[in-house]
C-alpha cells in the first residue's frame, strides 16, 4: 500500500513540475522581468540598467501626448464594438432561429475571423486606396464622387476606416459565441414560456438575456482586450500614420521600444496596458453587473 | 491479477514523465547557451569537433537589401571567398530592411549576434558598446570615410559605399513640357508646378504611407541648408533649432512649400513606396527623389525604358550663385561583434572585401561610389550631366551624436512622422513652437 501511495505522490508531482516549471520560466519570470525594466532606463543595448523609480511611469503620462492620442484611438475601436454588440446579438438570434440557409450564412459570418489579420489589413489597404482603390471606384460607380475621401490619410476619418475593418473581422466570431450561448438554453425554458403566453419580447429579455450572460461576460472581456491591444490592422494599413493619427497603444509601445531604444519605457507601458485591461474589466463587470444563470 | 494494474501504471507514468521531461531540459540547454555568452557545452563541443577537422568556420554574415543578396549571389560571393580561405563559409541571411535593426537588437539581447554585422551610420552609436574597435585594420585604414564616424574616438565600422541622393525624372516628360534641370530650389518647385498645370502627369511620386520615402527632404534638407552633414549634434547644442532663421526652420519652409503645391497626386499619405515606384516607372509620374541606390531597382523593373531615365541632383539653393550643397551619403558599415567566435576570421574577411580584387567587380556591378582610396568605380552613362553644377559641395550626412540621440529618444523625434504631418496638412508653425518647446525641456533634463 506504501508503494501505491508513493507511486500516486511520484505521478502527481512528476505531472504537476513540469507544467509549473514551464509556467515560472515562460510565464512569471518574463513578467517579472518585464516588472523591474519597467523600472529602469535600459536602452535594449547597453549592458548597464539604472534605475531611475517611477520616471518612466510619470514621463508616460506627463510627458508626451501621444500616449493620450493612442489611448483615445483605443478608445474609439472599443466604443464602436460596444455599439456592436447588440447588433450582433440580433444577428445571432436571427441566424438562430429557423430561417432558410442559416448554415450558409452562419459560414459567411465567421469567414472573416478565420481569414490572415495581415491579409485582411492588406485587402483593405487597397479596398481605400486613393489610386485604383474599391472603395472609390464604388462611389464612383454608384454616381456619390462628392463622397470619395482619403480613407486613410484624413486625420477625422482614418480610425473610423480602420475601425470598421476591425468590426468586419471580428463581429462574426461575436455572433458565432452568441449563437452558442443561445443554443445551450435549454428548449423546455422556451415551451413553459410558450405555455405561460409570454411574446417573443419576453422571451428575449427574460429567457435569452439571463441565458448568454456568460457568454456576454467573455465578449465584453475580449473587447476591452481587443480595443486595447489592436495591432495589426493600424501597423500594416497606415503605421500609426499621418504622423500620430491612427497610432494605438501597442503600436506607440512598439515605436517606443525599437524605434526610440526605451526599453525600459516600452515596459512601464506594457504593465501599463496590463492594469488597465484588469480595471476596466472590473469596472465593466460591475457596471452591467454579471452573473450568469444559477450564480447569486 | 492483482499487481498488474500498478505495475502498468508504474511503467506509463515513467514512459510519460520521461516523455515530458526531454523537451523540457532540451529547453534548459538552448536557454543556457543564449545567456551564458557562449560558454555552455554545446558551442564548446562543436568547436571540438571542427578543430578536429582541420578548423572548418562558418562566418554568418546577414544583410538587409535584396539588391545585395542578387549581387552577391551573381558574383558568387561565397564560394570566392572559399577560393581563398577553403576552411571559411561565408553563410549569408537575408532580413527585411524594416525589420533588420530590431532583430540585431533582439539577437543582441540574447547575445547571438552575427561574425558580421552591417550597420547604418546612426547605429554605430547604438551598437558601440558590443561591436570591436577596427582601428587597426587595414580595410579601415584604406577607407576615406571610416575616420569620420568615430565613435568615442574608435573606429568602430568600415564604409562599404558611398552614394548621392537624386531626383530620378523622365527625360521625355521634361522635354514635353520644355523644362529644363533645376537649379535651384524655386526652379525645381516651378518644373514641378508646371508638369501639374499639364495635367497629364503626377510631377512627383510620393510613398508617404511608408513615412520614409520622403528622407530626401525632412531628413536630409536641414543639413543642406546649413552646409553641416554633422547638424543633429549642432541641433542638440541649440535650445529652439525650431525657429525663424535655424537652417531646420528654413528648411521646413521650403518643404512645406513645396508639399502644399500639392504636387505628388492626390494622396501622397495614400501610396505607399511600393505603389509609388511603380507610378513612377509606368510614366505616370514625372519625379522621384531617391539615393543612387533606386538605379539598380529601376534596372529590375521590367518595362521600364532605362533610356528615358535621367537623375538630377536636388537643388535647396536659392540662387545659382549660392554653392549647391548635396549629401554624400556613407552606408553599411561592416563591423565585427564582441560575442563572434571567430574575431580574427571575420577581420580578414572584411580585408578582403575592401581588397581590389573583390570590391572593385562588386561595387561596379552595384553602382555605388568608392570608399576606398585607390578604387574609382565607373558609374556608366545613367548618371551623365548629374553633377555637372556650378559650385557643387558634397555634404557628408552624419547620424548624429549621443546628445542628438538623448534628446531624440527623449522627445521622440521623428521627422519622417514630421513630414508626414506636414503632407497631411498640419499647422506648420504651431508644429515648430511645439517642438521648440519640447526640444527645449528635453534638453534642459
Amino acid at each position: 500500500m506504501k508503494t501505491i501511495s508513493m507511486q500516486k505522490n511520484i505521478l502527481l508531482f512528476g505531472f504537476l513540475l513540469i507544467p509549473v516549471l514551464l509556467l515560472l520560466m515562460f510565464v512569471l519570470y518574463p513578467l517579472i522581468e518585464l516588472v523591474r525594466i519597467s523600472f529602469t532606463d535600459w536602452n535594449g543595448m547597453a549592458a548597464q540598467q539604472v534605475y531611475i523609480g517611477f520616471d518612466n511611469y510619470i514621463k508616460m503620462f506627463t510627458d508626451s501626448s501621444d500616449v493620450w492620442l493612442s489611448l483615445r484611438n483605443n478608445g474609439i475601436y472599443f466604443i464602436f464594438h460596444l455599439i456592436m454588440i447588440p447588433l450582433e446579438l440580433a444577428i445571432a438570434v436571427l441566424l438562430d432561429s429557423k430561417i432558410r440557409a442559416s448554415k450558409f450564412f452562419k459560414s459567411i459570418i465567421f469567414m472573416p475571423y478565420i481569414i490572415n489579420g495581415v491579409a485582411i489589413s492588406y485587402i483593405f489597404a487597397f479596398f481605400y486606396s486613393p489610386i485604383n482603390g474599391g472603395l472609390n471606384g464604388i462611389l464612383e460607380a454608384l454616381g456619390l464622387e462628392s463622397l470619395i475621401q482619403n480613407w486613410l490619410t484624413n486625420d477625422s476619418i482614418v480610425n473610423i476606416s480602420l475601425v470598421f475593418v476591425s468590426i468586419w473581422r471580428f463581429s462574426g466570431f461575436h455572433v458565432i459565441l452568441f449563437l452558442a450561448g443561445l443554443q445551450s438554453i435549454p428548449q423546455d425554458q422556451f415551451e413553459s414560456a410558450k405555455i405561460d403566453g409570454a411574446n417573443s419580447i419576453q422571451n428575449f429579455w427574460y429567457i435569452i438575456v439571463p441565458g448568454i450572460k456568460k457568454v456576454l461576460e467573455v465578449i465584453l472581456f475580449l473587447n476591452i482586450v481587443g480595443a486595447l491591444q489592436v495591432f495589426d490592422i493600424p501597423y500594416i494599413m497606415t503605421q500609426g500614420g499621418p504622423g500620430h493619427a491612427s497610432s494605438t497603444f501597442t503600436l506607440y509601445t512598439l515605436e517606443t521600444a525599437f524605434k526610440f531604444n526605451s526599453f525600459g519605457m516600452a515596459s512601464a507601458m506594457g504593465i501599463t496596458m496590463l492594469i488597465l485591461i484588469i480595471i476596466l474589466n472590473g469596472v465593466q463587470n460591475r457596471l452591467f453587473n454579471l452573473k450568469g444563470v444559477g450564480e447569486e | 491479477m492483482y499487481n498488474v494494474r500498478p505495475r502498468i501504471t508504474r511503467v506509463l507514468s515513467m514512459i510519460m514523465i520521461s516523455a515530458l521531461m526531454i523537451p523540457l531540459v532540451s529547453g534548459c540547454t538552448k536557454g543556457e547557451t543564449a545567456t551564458n555568452k557562449g560558454q555552455s557545452t554545446q558551442p564548446d563541443t562543436q568547436q571540438e569537433q571542427k578543430e578536429e577537422k582541420k578548423d572548418p568556420v562558418t562566418l554568418k554574415f546577414p544583410i538587409w537589401s535584396t539588391i545585395t543578396e542578387d549581387l552577391f549571389t551573381k558574383l558568387d560571393l561565397v564560394n570566392e571567398y572559399k577560393k581563398e580561405h577553403p576552411n571559411v563559409t561565408i553563410e549569408l541571411e537575408l532580413l527585411k530592411d524594416t525589420e533588420y535593426e530590431n532583430t540585431m537588437k533582439i539577437r543582441n539581447a540574447a547575445n547571438e549576434l552575427p561574425d558580421i554585422l552591417p550597420l547604418k551610420s546612426a547605429w554605430l552609436i547604438n551598437f558601440k558598446d558590443n561591436i570591436v574597435p577596427l582601428d587597426d585594420l587595414d580595410a579601415a585604414k584604406n577607407n576615406i570615410f571610416a575616420a569620420d564616424f568615430k565613435v568615442d574616438d574608435h573606429i568602430y565600422g568600415v564604409p562599404e559605399s558611398q552614394f548621392n541622393e537624386f531626383v530620378w525624372y523622365h527625360k521625355s516628360i521634361f522635354k514635353e513640357y520644355g523644362i529644363e534641370i533645376p537649379q535651384t530650389w524655386g526652379e525645381f518647385v516651378a518644373a514641378a508646378k508646371t508638369i501639374k498645370d499639364g495635367g497629364k502627369y503626377i510631377p512627383i511620386a510620393m510613398g508617404g504611407k511608408d513615412g520614409w520615402p520622403n528622407y530626401p527632404f525632412n531628413e536630409f534638407m536641414p543639413s543642406l541648408v546649413a552646409n553641416d552633414g554633422d547638424y543633429w549634434s549642432t541641433m542638440a547644442t541649440k535650445d529652439e533649432p525650431f525657429t525663424k532663421g535655424e537652417a531646420f526652420y528654413d528648411a521646413y519652409v521650403k518643404i512645406q512649400e513645396l508639399y502644399d503645391a500639392k504636387v505628388m497626386g492626390p494622396d501622397p499619405l495614400g501610396v505607399g513606396f511600393d505603389q509609388s515606384k511603380l507610378m513612377f516607372g509606368s510614366n505616370q509620374a514625372a519625379m522621384i527623389a531617391l539615393g543612387q541606390w533606386f538605379g539598380s531597382d529601376l534596372k529590375s523593373m521590367t518595362d521600364v525604358d532605362m533610356n528615358d531615365i535621367g537623375a538630377f541632383l536636388l537643388p535647396v539653393r536659392n540662387s545659382v550663385d549660392d554653392p549647391f550643397n548635396t549629401i554624400s551619403m556613407v552606408d553599411t558599415f561592416f563591423s565585427i561583434p564582441k560575442s563572434s567566435k571567430y574575431p580574427d576570421e571575420a577581420k580578414e574577411f572584411i580585408n578582403w572585401f575592401f581588397s581590389d580584387a573583390w570590391y572593385s567587380k562588386y561595387m561596379t556591378e552595384a553602382q555605388l561610389q568608392s570608399t576606398m582610396k585607390d578604387v574609382k568605380i565607373d558609374l556608366g552613362t545613367m548618371f551623365d550631366g548629374a553633377f555637372d553644377v556650378s559650385n557643387l559641395n558634397y555634404v557628408l550626412n552624419k547620424g548624429g551624436n549621443e546628445d542628438y540621440k538623448k534628446i531624440e529618444t527623449a522627445i521622440k523625434f521623428d521627422v519622417k512622422k514630421m513630414g508626414q504631418d506636414m503632407m497631411a496638412g498640419k499647422d506648420f508653425n504651431k508644429m515648430m513652437q511645439d517642438m521648440n518647446k519640447s526640444w527645449k525641456n528635453a534638453r534642459s533634463k
